[in-house]
């Protein structure tokens, strides 16, 4: 079967005292593959799940999506589908609601639809009611927007969901039900998968079941 | 025209000079460090005014539309290169574009202005169209410098938004079109602004010296509407045209945005 995701050779321009933040880097992803990506911080993971998603830049290599080479101008088709969730989750002015909302702007998602339904049982699952909809989303706590930005990428239906310290602000309750609802998301469909950074222990055996390890830009 | 103004002796400046003169010196009694540079941009005014005029004077006689047309080429480089030399983040390409908005702008409106509007027999009689391409640069390089700041601020300072929008599956227009919209909006607030107020607050300088040279008021009246009309649509043009190459500039056909060009801030 082919891969969904497969990255050789990966590069990046940046550097460290002359050795490059990201070296040749190679590895392919398969629908179910729950990849944990651990290594130490400043080794290069949040740098590895950007680059392959075209926010930092490329030196060389190669991504391959579906079988085939990204092409430039199907970028944001491919963001859509390959949705990076940064650490410090970014919400703008506005409420939850409207945040939510205003991604099905974005040309890439207008055969899509903003079903509000689906959104209230997911927030539900968090034990949030209707009305933290309607909140300032600048005043939501940091684990409030680690939520949100979940959500956010759930309801737009992507296939493969990269996940950089997602649960680091939440509780460990709301951590749990974080954990689960990306491992459901995942076995609801026979062709998602993920990747997760995270430094704990007990998450990375919980969460995955690939684990891949990198030190100083290279793969272990 | 009506020559009844007043002519200025050398000692009647000198006694505006006085003026910068003490209030040098109470900056120097209130340690507010404002002296040298006041007193340097005292002697840049007087140096460049009186050099400007003898360029003009001669221009004027030997009416050579090479010799108008170098000089109007000179003075919207000036102004490209002075929009540029404070920019607060600056990227490659910052000059060229620069040079572009400006160019284009400043000219096409000019062409309008002295074509469509004036309707001056010689499209480069120096004493309509030194002065008018004067003016429209002076605004134009205004909102031009509000403008490329702005923008490259805004997208960089937002980052994290802009590259939100991106990673949701935005096209790079779709992610940098509120800063698109704030650079132009900064860029073209003065100008609106003074078309606001003016008349009410301010009497343009343009007006203020034809009353001075003895031009009937209705009349200054006219020129000052035209010239305020040519300047507000050539800094828009130009606040556009910036904010549109900046944009290309910062933002390549991988959707990608190129923060790793921005310069440092200055």
């Amino acid at each position: 079967m082919n891969p969904i995701l497969q990255i050789k050779d990966l590069s990046s321009p940046l550097q460290r005292e002359g050795v490059p933040l990201l070296n040749s880097v190679s590895f392919t992803l398969q629908s179910g593959d729950r990849l944990v990506l651990t290594g130490p911080s400043g080794s290069g993971k949040s740098l590895l799940l950007r680059t392959l998603t075209y926010l930092d830049p490329i030196a060389s290599g190669d991504i391959f999506f579906m079988g085939s080479p990204v092409a430039a101008e199907r970028v944001p088709y491919f963001r859509s589908q390959v949705i990076y969730l940064g650490q410090k989750p970014s919400l703008s002015e506005g409420t939850v609601e409207d945040n939510l909302k205003k991604v099905f702007e974005f040309k890439v998602h207008r055969n899509k639809k903003y079903e509000r339904d689906r959104v209230l049982e997911l927030l539900r699952s968090f034990h949030f009611g209707p009305s933290f909809l309607s909140q300032p989303a600048k005043l939501l706590s940091g684990g409030e927007s680690q939520v949100v930005a979940l959500i956010r990428a759930l309801i737009l239906d992507p296939v493969i969901l990269l996940l950089d310290e997602p649960t680091a602000s939440l509780d460990s309750a709301k951590n749990e039900v974080f954990e689960n609802l990306v491992v459901s998301w995942i076995k609801a469909a026979s062709n998602r998968s993920f990747i997760w950074i995270t430094h704990q222990k007990e998450q990375e055996q919980r969460v995955g079941n690939r684990w891949i390890n990198l030190m100083k830009g290279l793969l272990n | 025209m009506n020559p009844q103004y007043i002519s200025l002796s050398p000692l009647q400046v000198a006694t505006a000079g006085f003026l910068i003169l003490a209030s040098g010196i109470l900056g120097l009694y209130l340690k507010l460090k404002i002296t040298k540079s006041l007193y340097i941009a005292g002697l840049r005014t007087v140096l460049q005014l009186v050099a400007m005029g003898f360029v003009l004077q001669w221009v004027f006689k030997v009416q050579s539309s090479a010799a108008v047309i170098f000089m109007m080429a000179a003075m919207t480089l000036v102004a490209a290169l002075t929009s540029t030399q404070r920019a607060v983040r600056p990227f490659p390409g910052i000059l060229l574009n620069s040079i572009s908005a400006i160019w284009i702008s400043s000219w096409v409106l000019l062409w309008y202005g002295s074509i469509l509007v004036f309707r001056i027999p010689v499209w480069t009689d120096p004493q309509y169209v030194i002065p008018l391409l004067g003016m429209i640069l002076g605004n134009s390089l205004n909102g031009i410098c509000l403008a490329v700041d702005r923008f490259t601020e805004e997208v960089y300072s937002k980052r994290e938004q802009v590259e939100l929008s991106l990673s949701l599956g935005a096209t790079s227009w779709e992610a940098a079109k509120p800063a698109l919209i704030t650079a132009v909006r900064t860029g073209t607030l003065p100008i609106i602004n003074s078309m606001t107020v003016a008349g009410v607050v301010s009497l343009p300088g343009m007006m203020t010296g034809q009353l001075i040279a003895g031009v009937s008021p209705l009349e200054a009246v006219k020129y000052q509407i035209v010239i305020m009309f040519l300047i507000a649509t050539s800094t828009i043009f130009g606040t556009l045209i910036i904010s549109l190459l900046g944009y290309k500039k910062l933002f390549n056909s991988w959707h990608q945005f190129q923060y790793w060009i921005v310069g440092k801030r200055s």
